[in-house]
């Protein structure tokens, strides 16, 4: 197959801080490439520097067989972006928002106007054609960013966390127009710190952490190099949480994750033993509040991130979780880090 | 389009594809893109209140505020007022016009406008270039609403049609070589607040210490130098020569020439410089 994507020993740095650093990546013509990783580490940075945004420091990049710094204008040509915060003009309507796009893409009037009304029907937003764009809903707007993105069929687009910030039918709906693109035979790269949403979506998923790539393969070939099955204690309260990886920490290597606590399984032996555990330590007293499942499962690419880096992928799986507070309480508007540099 | 990768492929060895051909990439077409990114920036103005305030609104309330206020006062002193406060009105409402082209711009690029569009096949200072042609477009009709309240309270060019001509030239120079500087600012700094701020500390003691609104020789006369070389004045002097029956037109024309010149250098360099730095 031919890559549409190729990043060799990419190296990016801001002061101090290495945001790529060697990072290798390809992806496969018509496929979709799930780049993976927490928060910082170098997702927006490596799309940047694949988008013509940022010259690399170190290492070499192709687009659409176009090298990223020796032909930008090439390599601009041939991909569409939606970045991580939406870049449309709030005070147009949906329909002149693409309208805009299509112009800025060479169409002519007539033809700018006709193809905004094709990706209205496509990406179902007809309803929200004719209105001010900055009345729309998050989920909306993602959807017309990403009609907007692949107003002139690009060879490659790019995705930087598409449903970052979403309401879970809007994730929906994106991950079907995703799909929908992808079938068109456009070649994808989407960033995301869902693990979920990698494992649904792309064919391929590489792993990063701190600009470097952890581990790279499909879904199901990543899963299995953490191995067999999981116990997985869902456990809503991070309190609990604790007590829970405590009481197991006899039965193995217990590590605690956003929604509860996992430890390898051998098998329903497992399960027996942890109910066991639980069940020893409430009768001696543990103030454990609330356990809302057990059960054993295939591993998750939640397990996998931590097997391969030794930190959960999201950040308020780290104990306190005061991480969490800047993702869950909704980002800035504004990419204000970005922009003030 | 299924063909899209053969199709990029084939671009490495032949070069860009031709236009308007199915499946081929666009390219840039500069005057397109300004043309298309300035009728962007015309349609938002025309939904914000705000600009349509400061376009029309403001410079004839200050038009008609300074008339009410000091006409009797300078006829008295002998001049006809009107016809000395319309080319300060005009420079004020350029003013206006050159604050917005800053916020506008540090808009743009704070919104993620200006990095998208520079992973497009868009030429690279035609967002800029875009914005001045709007912002040049706004500040005609600002002219067009100044001279016909100027005409209501009895402006005239007394000098004929040619000089009157100059008038609107002029005051287009000293609109782009203006806005190209606020424009660079407003990438340049890039937080609303301090893009008001900075374009207020510029706006304040230029307009105020000029012979704009009021004749050099009312300053005290340590600043009366001052007040007289500065480019606002100088434009002042130069928008009144051509309004006047038979004033020296050669030597104020040139001195505000230059002084645009030079300003309009400052801004080009400056915002192609910010630009690249706000994409980035
Ligand atoms: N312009 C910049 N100046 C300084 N540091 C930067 C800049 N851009 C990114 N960084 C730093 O580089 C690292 C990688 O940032 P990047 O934005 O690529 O991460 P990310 O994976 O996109 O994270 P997120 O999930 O939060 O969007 C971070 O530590 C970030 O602080
Ligand atoms: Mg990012």
């Amino acid at each position: 197959m031919t890559a549409a994507v190729e990043a060799d020993a990419l190296v990016k740095t801001f002061g101090d801080i290495r945001a790529l650093d060697g990072l290798s990546l390809r992806v496969e013509a018509g496929t979709i490439l799930g780049l993976l990783g927490p928060n910082g580490a170098g997702k927006t940075t490596a799309i940047n520097v694949l988008t013509t945004l940022l010259s690399p420091d170190a290492g070499r990049a192709t687009v659409a067989g176009h090298d990223v710094v020796e032909q930008p204008a090439l390599v601009r040509a041939a991909i569409g972006v939606t970045g991580q915060f939406a870049a449309l003009d709030s005070g147009l309507t949906a329909r002149e928002n693409l309208v805009l796009f299509g112009r800025l893409m060479k169409l002519g009037r007539a033809e700018a106007r006709r193809r905004a009304a094709e990706l209205l029907e496509r990406f179902t937003l007809t309803e929200a054609a004719d209105q001010r764009t900055g009345t729309l809903s998050g989920g909306t707007r993602r959807r017309l960013d990403l009609a907007a993105s692949i107003t002139r069929e690009p060879a490659v687009l790019f995705l930087d966390e598409p449903t970052t910030g979403l309401d879970p039918r809007s994730r929906l709906a994106l991950w079907e127009a995703v799909r929908e693109l992808r079938a068109s035979g456009i070649t994808i790269l989407l960033t995301t710190q869902y693990l979920e949403e990698a494992d649904e979506l792309a064919d391929r998923v590489t792993i990063i952490d701190r600009g470097r790539v952890v581990a790279e393969g499909t879904a199901e070939e990543l899963k299995r190099r953490v191995g067999g099955a999981v116990c997985h204690i869902a456990v809503a309260d991070a309190a609990d949480r604790q007590l829970v990886s405590e009481t197991l920490g006899t039965l193995g290597p217990v590590s605690v994750l956003p929604d509860g606590v996992s430890l390898p399984a051998t098998g329903p032996e497992t399960l027996v033993a942890v109910v066991r555990e639980l069940d020893e330590a409430r009768h001696a007293g543990l103030p454990i509040a609330r356990i809302d499942d057990i059960g054993l499962r295939r591993p998750t690419l939640d397990d996998v991130f931590l097997a391969l880096t030794g930190h959960p992928a999201t950040p308020d799986a780290q104990a306190d979780g005061e991480a969490a507070a800047s993702d869950e309480a909704g980002r800035p508007a504004r990419p204000t880090a970005e922009v003030a540099s | 389009m299924t063909s899209t990768i053969p199709a990029a492929v084939a671009g490495t060895l032949a070069g860009p594809p031709p236009p308007g051909v199915a499946g081929t990439r666009p390219r840039p077409a500069f005057a397109t893109d300004v043309a298309v990114l300035a009728e962007r920036h015309l349609r938002l103005m025309s939904r914000r209140p705000a600009s349509i305030i400061s376009a029309i609104v403001l410079p004839l309330v200050f038009a008609l505020l300074f008339f009410t206020v000091f006409s009797r006062v300078m006829r008295r002193g002998g001049l006809d007022y009107i016809d000395y406060l319309l080319p300060a009105v005009v420079i004020q409402a350029v003013f206006f016009t050159g604050m917005s082209s800053a916020i506008l711009a540090a808009e743009d690029a704070l919104g993620g406008t200006l990095r998208r569009l520079r992973t497009m096949s868009v030429s690279r200072p035609a967002p800029a270039l875009g914005l001045l042609a709007a912002e040049l477009t706004r500040s005609l009709l600002s002219l067009g609403v100044l001279l016909a309240i100027g005409a209501a309270l009895g402006f005239r060019f007394h000098g004929g049609p040619w000089k009157a001509l100059g008038f609107p030239v002029v005051m287009l120079a000293f609109a782009a070589a203006l806005v190209t500087c606020f424009i660079a600012l407003g990438l340049a700094i890039r937080r609303l607040e301090a893009v008001t701020t900075a374009t207020n500390l510029i706006y304040f003691p230029f307009m105020l210490l000029s012979s704009a609104f009021t004749p050099a020789a009312a300053f005290p006369s340590w600043l009366r130098p001052v007040v007289e070389q500065q480019p606002v004045s100088r434009v002042a002097d130069a928008l009144r020569a051509l309004t006047a029956h038979d004033a020296a037109l050669a030597r104020p024309l040139l001195i505000a020439g230059a002084w645009l010149l030079g300003l309009g250098v400052v801004g080009v360099l400056g915002a192609s410089r910010a630009l690249g730095r706000a994409a980035a």
